[in-house]
């Protein structure tokens, strides 16, 4: 493989490592059976806090601590409002997303476009030598570590714990798991706000790593583009890890094309990756999956189906209260 | 059975628990009002009353799932606060749910390990578990496969999950609110003798049952409810059948329709070689040929989970067929899709009626014309016609006794009975030339199941074929002319009404040709 490749790929999985936090952080969440409308508010405020407080206290650690505490709150905030309040987890959602936009802006207005802490690269000795793995996988840095472990760590936890499983069952028939004793509210705002936390720390990602700074509306639009990751995912962390690579991926790609083909409209390339997305929600789960699906051999077919469609958590959005 | 009381142990001691002027008001009804019940260890307390009574509510609320308005739990005499569930497991009261509370895309195994707390600490143990409840369902005649996922299963092996979660945690009062609706006769003689034992090891039991022999054979005293109020109690050893009748139902009730001779006409349904999987992907039809003629009920026995519901989902074009042909009055509509066929003049009793026969938060009226909801008289130039509608459904809840405070309630607010007796009542009223029925009257209470008897009887004279699935060997006696038995996957034989009795049915039931 060219070293120009490599040079790529690598960059990709980087540039692809704050969606991968945020996507688990809201698969974790929706597992859970709620919606968190917010990502996008929430990267957004969580990228200025870490950043802000990041430069301030001169630690990265400070900085990404603050940007969960900020996720953990506008999540606390959803689930609140929603459990509590008995108001519509999406539309609270939605103003959450609109005011952090707003907030951040405001905020952060006097640190924009200053140089700020960096997370430092960090390679792996005897592991980044492997061939074509090493380079890619492990000449790194912390937030890619972070997010590669986090994939594995959120479908073991998942599919392999018994909270985990306690987990999937509230967000699929809560009356059930209340019955067999378990507290399905509290069960809940843990999970919105774990989630809550993990999205703000992807949003700290950008500021302080892959998209340096601050500046209003940074991270914009990456929220709606983890939210429907989610989904292309079918809700499982390691397919929607995938879909956040090929996300980068295609953005890679844009850009490559864009070098080669001078001429032609910047506006076009950029959006390659919205059609693809787009492209995907249309197609995953639908009638065309099942009919290709159908055009497959046979022993294709099983692991082709399991893969390709997807069912949301039954009880996702709705909410739970005992009469 | 020595080994089978230690799996059952293990949980607090109850030796009196009491229920006083416990009272629980939803809106429209009040479910009950002023009720005392109580139960000792070493009893099974039998409770008895029509749909809607206020059985599963009283039962609820002992098990934390209501609070109640008023009223107070005592256990061993002392006040007990019970919030949820989780209050009541730890003062050791299990719950076997009507309405089932399982996980559709977890495994039986996943769901028996729900709540409880894992032998290998933080991962989950369901190996362990798995193996435990092999152990379980051969010890209490309740086979079931720990790797299957619940929505694979069928409404019979659901309910035997969900006895088995129950006796798997153990407890010491055992609530059961209906076990046995779905299950075959030799099963609920297993889960007797499961029962007994556990009585005898002094455990206390409460047993909710429509089907009054159950109740004569198992407990040891029996309280009515009627309309939220208790209306008596008595020791079982006194009680009659008809006894408990008249105190249900305020009247008295003829327990068997009558079966007239009717003209069978030409075949309306005929079935040919049918072969079909199941959800697990496995053979569940091997070669299924029959006739329903008109003016017939055809009855088709056989233990739950031998191709029943793969039948029926095959003759009304919810699943697939491998092979073979289905033809209705004579049209052949092999591959229609649902809509396509109901059209044709087939009513469908669905086996899972929670799930496949009516949308839960739609109210009475909605759920009375779901199927004709785009036809006239009920929708005109596409928009519906409410005071149309409004009337239908009213007559509907009215001649099958639906009870509910309004036609605005949404269906999942209704009693499990009363659910039903409106899908019946849906289906029935369009004057099938075919009806495919799938356990029509389980969980009917007494009353309820002889009108429903009574309408299918009068179909029949009216020249509608009946195809009448169900696992209860009395209904199908009693209202058959020609029974088939279904044994994994292909008919065992067919037996006309006059020689069918249960201990020829039971052996092709069970796979074993005279
Ligand atoms: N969650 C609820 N919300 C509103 N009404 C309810 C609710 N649950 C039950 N009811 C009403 O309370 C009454 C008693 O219902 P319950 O389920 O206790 O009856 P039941 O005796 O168990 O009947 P069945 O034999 O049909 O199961 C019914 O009229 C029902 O409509
Ligand atoms: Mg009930």
């Amino acid at each position: 493989m060219s070293d120009e490749l490599i040079r790529q790929l690598a960059s990709i999985l980087l540039q692809s490592s704050p969606l991968i936090i945020a996507v688990s952080g809201e698969t974790i969440t929706e597992r859970v059976g709620v919606i968190n409308l917010s990502v996008d508010g929430t990267m957004m405020m969580a990228a200025m806090t870490g950043f802000v407080v990041g430069l301030k206290t001169d630690s990265l650690l400070y900085g990404f601590l603050a940007a969960a505490i900020v996720g953990a709150i506008m999540a606390l905030l959803v689930a609140f409002g929603s459990f509590r309040l008995k108001q519509n987890q999406v539309a609270i959602g939605f103003v959450l997303t609109l005011l952090g936009d707003d907030l951040s802006a405001f905020l952060g207005q006097n640190y924009t476009r200053i140089p700020g802490p960096v997370v430092k690269h960090l390679p792996i000795p005897v592991l980044k030598d492997i061939p074509i793995i090493g380079p890619i996988f492990f000449n790194q840095d912390l937030v890619v570590y972070f997010a590669i472990v986090l994939i594995f760590l959120t479908w073991w936890y998942l599919n392999r714990t018994q909270p985990g499983l306690h987990l999937r069952s509230v967000g699929e028939r809560p009356e059930a798991s209340f019955a067999r004793g378990i507290n399905v509210n509290r069960l809940r705002y843990i999970y919105t706000i774990v989630g809550g936390g993990l999205i703000g720390i992807a949003g700290a990602a950008y500021s302080l790593d892959v998209k340096l700074g601050w500046s209003d509306g940074h991270t914009r639009g990456l929220g709606w583009i983890a939210l429907a990751i989610v989904i292309f995912g079918g809700w499982s962390p390691v397919r929607g890890a995938l879909g956040a690579i090929l996300f980068g991926a295609t953005k890679a790609l844009a850009t490559v094309l864009q070098r080669t083909f001078p001429e032609v409209s910047v506006v076009a390339f950029n959006s390659i990756p919205w059609l693809l997305m787009i492209f995907v929600l249309l197609t995953v789960g639908s009638e065309f999956t099942e009919r290709l699906i159908l055009l497959m051999p046979k022993p294709m077919r099983g692991p082709m189906s399991r893969a390709l469609r997807v069912s949301p958590p039954m009880a996702l959005g709705t909410t739970f209260e005992n009469e | 059975m020595g080994e089978a009381s230690s799996l059952l142990s293990g949980t607090a001691r109850i030796s009196h628990l009491e229920m006083k002027g416990i009272v629980k008001q939803f809106p429209g009804v009040l479910a009950n009002d002023h009720v005392d019940f109580e139960v000792r260890a070493g009893e099974v307390h039998a409770l008895l009353g029509e749909n809607g009574a206020g059985k599963s509510t009283l039962m609820k609320v002992l098990y934390g799932m209501y609070k109640p308005n008023e009223g107070e739990i005592l256990i061993d005499g002392l006040p007990a606060v019970i919030l949820s569930p989780s209050d009541a497991i730890a003062k050791g009261i299990g719950m076997i749910h009507q309405h089932f509370m399982l996980v559709p895309s977890l495994t039986v195994a996943e769901n028996v390990a729900l709540g409880l707390r894992s032998s290998r600490g933080m991962l989950t143990d369901l190996k362990v578990v798995s193996e435990r409840v092999i152990e379980l369902a051969k010890l209490y005649g309740l086979l079931v496969d720990p790797s299957a996922y619940i929505w694979q299963l069928s409404v019979g092996q659901q309910q035997r999950v969900e006895i088995i979660k129950a006796l798997y945690r153990g407890a010491a009062l055992l609530i059961l609110d209906e076990p046995t609706a779905v299950l075959t006769p030799q099963e609920v003689d297993e889960l007797f003798v499961t029962f007994r034992q556990m009585v005898r090891d002094g455990h206390a039991l409460i047993f909710i049952s429509h089907k009054l022999h159950e109740v004569l054979n198992i407990s040891h005293r029996v309280t009515v409810l009627r309309d939220g109020r208790v209306i008596g109690s008595v020791a079982t050893e006194e009680a009659t059948k008809e006894g408990l009748a008249q105190m249900m139902v305020g009247r008295d009730v003829g327990l068997k329709p009558e079966h007239k001779k009717v003209d069978v006409g030409k075949a309306m349904l005929e079935l040919e070689d049918l072969w079909a999987n199941s959800d697990r992907g496995v053979a569940a039809l091997q070669g299924v040929s029959l006739q329903v003629r008109a003016g017939e009920i055809l009855g088709l026995a056989g233990v739950s989970g031998n191709g029943q519901r793969e039948l029926a989902e095959v003759i009304t074009g919810l699943r697939n067929l491998i092979k073979g042909r289905v033809i209705l009055g004579n049209k052949d509509i092999t591959g229609k899709n649902p809509g396509e066929i109901m059209e044709q003049g087939l009513s469908y009793i669905p086996e899972e009626r929670m799930r496949d026969g009516m949308i839960r938060e739609f109210n009475i009226s909605e759920n009375a014309i779901l199927r004709e909801h785009h036809t006239q008289p009920f929708a005109r130039r596409g928009f519906l016609n409410f005071p149309v509608i409004t009337q239908y459904a009213g007559e509907l809840v009215k001649k099958f006794n639906v009870k509910t405070p309004s036609l605005d309630t949404p269906a999942k607010n209704l009693s499990g009975g009363n659910i039903q007796k409106l899908i019946l009542a849906r289906e029935l009223s369009r004057k099938p030339g075919v009806l495919i029925a799938s356990q029509p009257t389980r969980g009917l209470d007494i009353g309820a199941t002889e009108y429903i008897h009574t309408r299918l009887m009068e179909q029949r004279q009216e020249g509608t074929a009946t195809l009448l699935i169900s696992e209860d060997l009395d209904e199908i006696l009693a209202l058959s002319d020609r029974i088939a038995v279904i044994y994994e996957g292909q008919i065992m034989g067919i037996v006309e009404r006059q020689n069918a009795n249960a201990e020829n049915l039971g052996l092709l039931m069970a796979g074993v040709r005279e």
